[in-house]
């Protein structure tokens, strides 16, 4: 279980810094780009977790993989965290220093999921609503998964809204069975 | 029952046109950690300690969790059910609601999990009524003290240490000493007392609850019984829930004015299912590794049963819980907390047991604090010398090991003695009316409390060697019910020992005892 108290803190320290330096954007992108490389080549993370390899080298690593690409803030926090053997709390660090960024900017991520691509008028009439309700900013994180059939579920922080079909046959289900676990 | 489809299809839509959904926001989480039993959560903002959630898996529909612990950055849960299907950032669904169970007459000859769910294969339980397991106990205003015996069918209990119905009565043994025993005589005995039982069987071996159940439906004894398993291959959360579920089923038949028998069989593997969960989820680990609130996890569910107030009823619901103590130490943590709790309790002897004393209740040891309260009169006058009769004889017993020649009152004293506990043995599924009971112990000790002040008369029993009371006794038992059934009905009908019938009862005891023959081996 990554630890989420220390990676607020790891994230708080880091969204400080950038609020002062005015990189919000730049490190918010580059964490992004990181973490989706780390995504799709595992054996990044292999090494970095990797015991036999001493941490010079992998220092080596990472400079080489990523001086060229991010900002000296992001790569010396990557260095930092590597020091610290934090690296493996990066994705919740970045899933923190997000919540941060959003609150900071008044926004606010709705992750939709549909059984097919939302069009675009029906996101634009899904963001206002969402933005009448909330008054914040309001980012649509789209997801499409034909599991849900059809309809859409709308997930705003930690409330969910569930119209979609899966749901409404299952609650269906539970009303005609009578039970309730 | 005839089934027309087209009806089933109408009720269906019918059903279907009265199902509105209102999409509602409900707070979410997901799944951090799983494994053991417990999960930890993220996100799940709001939710309350107790609250049941929802676990969404993707191959095996949803499984119920309870909210046990609020941290500041995760929610510590215990999952309902198979922990193997919920994998890590699944969504996690709060409900609202607060853990419940179907109760009424339609769990009666059923056996169901901790949930309520039954599990022997009969259909649905077709209930509407829920109620919260984790209820508080009665009030004070609300309760009146025990005043009606509850029957075990056991002479050595319903003599010595009697059980009165909204008692709380420990039973504490070794392993194999005879404790199941007990409760499957007892509920055997509840036949036509209008006692609804419940066995509840926690961390015990699937072939027991088969084994249970099946003996307590030839005895015809399901018709008013629910069994609530929650068996040694269930998830420990399930173990915990348990009791309280059964506890739960129970209050419907006190809280409409019937009666109940609730049986925790057994609560030291309660405790350690609670222990796990508890040390799972890191609470911190108290006296042999158990959490804290180990004393409350019990009280809590002991103080439940009660005896109502007449204005409430007049229902009463007495529980029965099990311990098993190891090696007969009854000062480890829990069994000293459950005898602290509880209003007596039936200590079971493996020496007795193994020495063909059946069933091995140490008379010594065992009490009952508030059921003498409940004894019927008839069992009052006879029993009132037994107790001290036998504890004469223990200590007796005790000198006379040593001592080669002895005086030959000492000698009477003993033999006297060993006819008290011969005649103090049972055989298992043979429970005997109270007023069974009263002559029995009448033919043993000779003793009766009359109007006219004590009746002390020679026991039958004296001169008869010790290996023929068994069979004399169950002479008897068939004498009287042929002959004297009379008897039998006079106490029955009086609740109480009048002269004239124990003067009858003397007088059929001696012709029997004249008819009696035995061979001397």
């Amino acid at each position: 279980m990554p630890d989420v108290r220390v990676a607020r803190r790891y994230a708080a320290a880091l969204f400080n810094v950038v609020v002062r330096e005015n990189l919000l954007d730049t490190v918010e992108r580059d964490l992004q780009n990181i973490i989706g490389v780390w995504g799709e080549h595992s054996q990044i993370d292999e090494t970095m977790a990797h015991p036999r390899i001493p941490t010079p080298v992998k220092q080596r690593i990472l400079r080489q993989l990523l001086e060229a690409q991010v900002s000296p803030i992001t790569l010396n926090f990557l260095l930092f965290l590597l020091d610290k053997q934090r690296l493996d709390l990066l994705l919740a660090i970045e899933r923190e220093f997000q919540r941060l960024s959003d609150e900071h900017r008044k926004l606010v991520r709705a992750y939709v999921t549909t059984a097919v691509p939302l069009p675009e008028d029906q996101a634009d009439l899904l963001r206002q609503h969402i933005n009448r309700e909330t008054g914040l900013n309001v980012v649509l994180v789209p997801t499409v998964d034909p599991r849900i059939i059809g309809g859409v579920i709308v997930r705003v922080g930690d409330r969910l809204w569930d119209g979609s079909i899966r749901g409404y046959l299952s609650d269906l289900r539970q009303t005609l069975a009578g039970t309730r676990y | 029952m005839a089934i027309r489809p087209e009806e089933v299809s109408e009720i269906i839509a019918r059903e279907l046109a009265g199902f509105e959904k209102q999409i509602e926001g409900v707070g979410v989480g997901s799944v951090l950690q799983v494994g053991d039993g417990i999960a930890r959560v993220y996100g799940l903002q709001d939710v309350m300690a107790g609250e049941l959630v929802e676990f969404e898996t993707h191959h095996s529909g949803n499984i119920t969790g309870m909210v046990f612990n609020l941290e500041e950055d995760n929610v510590g849960c215990i999952v309902m059910g198979s922990v193997t299907h919920i994998q890590e950032g699944d969504t996690v669904k709060r409900t609202g609601r607060i853990i419940e169970v179907p109760v009424g007459p339609a769990l009666v000859g059923r056996v169901v999990d901790a949930l309520g769910i039954p599990i022997d294969g009969k259909g649905p339980i077709l209930s509407d009524e829920y109620k919260y397991v984790l209820s508080k106990a009665p009030g004070v205003v609300d309760r009146q003290p025990v005043k009606e015996p509850l029957q075990t069918g056991l002479k050595v209990i319903d003599s010595l240490i009697p059980i009165g119905r909204g008692q709380r009565e420990l039973v504490i043994g070794d392993r194999s000493t005879g404790k199941t025993a007990i409760a499957i005589d007892t509920i055997i005995n509840q036949r036509g007392q209008g006692v609804f039982c419940i066995y509840v069987a926690i961390g015990q071996k699937l072939s027991t609850v088969r084994q249970v159940m099946k003996t307590l439906e030839d005895a015809g004894a399901m018709e008013y019984t629910t069994i609530v398993a929650a068996t040694a291959s269930d998830p420990a959360p399930l173990q915990y829930i348990a009791p309280y579920s059964g506890c739960t089923m129970g209050e419907y038949f006190r809280d409409s004015g019937q009666h109940a028998l609730c049986i925790y069989d057994d609560l030291s593997k309660h405790a350690v299912a609670y222990r796990q969960v508890s040390l799972l989820l890191r609470r911190p680990p108290g006296r042999e590794a158990y959490p804290g609130d180990v004393f409350y996890l019990h009280s809590a569910l002991l103080e439940r049963a009660a005896k109502m107030s007449d204005e409430r009823g007049a229902g009463s619901l007495t529980a029965l819980p099990f311990i098993e103590t190891q090696a007969g130490d009854i000062s480890q943590y829990i069994p000293t907390n459950v005898i602290s709790i509880t209003d007596g309790q039936i200590f079971l002897e493996t020496d007795l047991f193994n020495a063909g004393q059946r069933p091995a209740v140490s008379a010594g040891l065992s009490v009952s604090r508030v059921g003498s309260n409940a004894q019927t009169k008839a069992m009052k006058q006879v029993a009132g010398r037994l107790k001290l009769d036998l504890a004469r004889f223990r200590e007796l017993a005790a000198f006379a090991q040593f001592a080669s020649d002895l005086d030959p009152a000492t000698q009477r004293q003993l033999a006297r003695g060993q006819r008290l506990v011969e005649v103090m043995k049972q055989p298992q599924y043979s429970p005997l009316t109270m007023a069974e009971q009263v002559m029995m112990i009448y033919m043993a000790t000779g003793y009766y409390k009359g109007s006219q002040g004590d009746v002390n008369r020679p026991s039958v029993l004296e001169d008869l060697p010790l290996e023929a009371i068994r069979e004399f006794e169950q002479g008897f038992l068939q004498f009287t019910r042929d002959r004297y059934p009379d008897i039998a009905m006079d106490i029955t009908a009086k609740k109480a020992l009048t002269d004239e019938t124990a003067d009858k009862l003397q007088a059929a005891l001696e012709e029997f005892r004249g008819q009696f023959t035995y061979e001397a081996d």
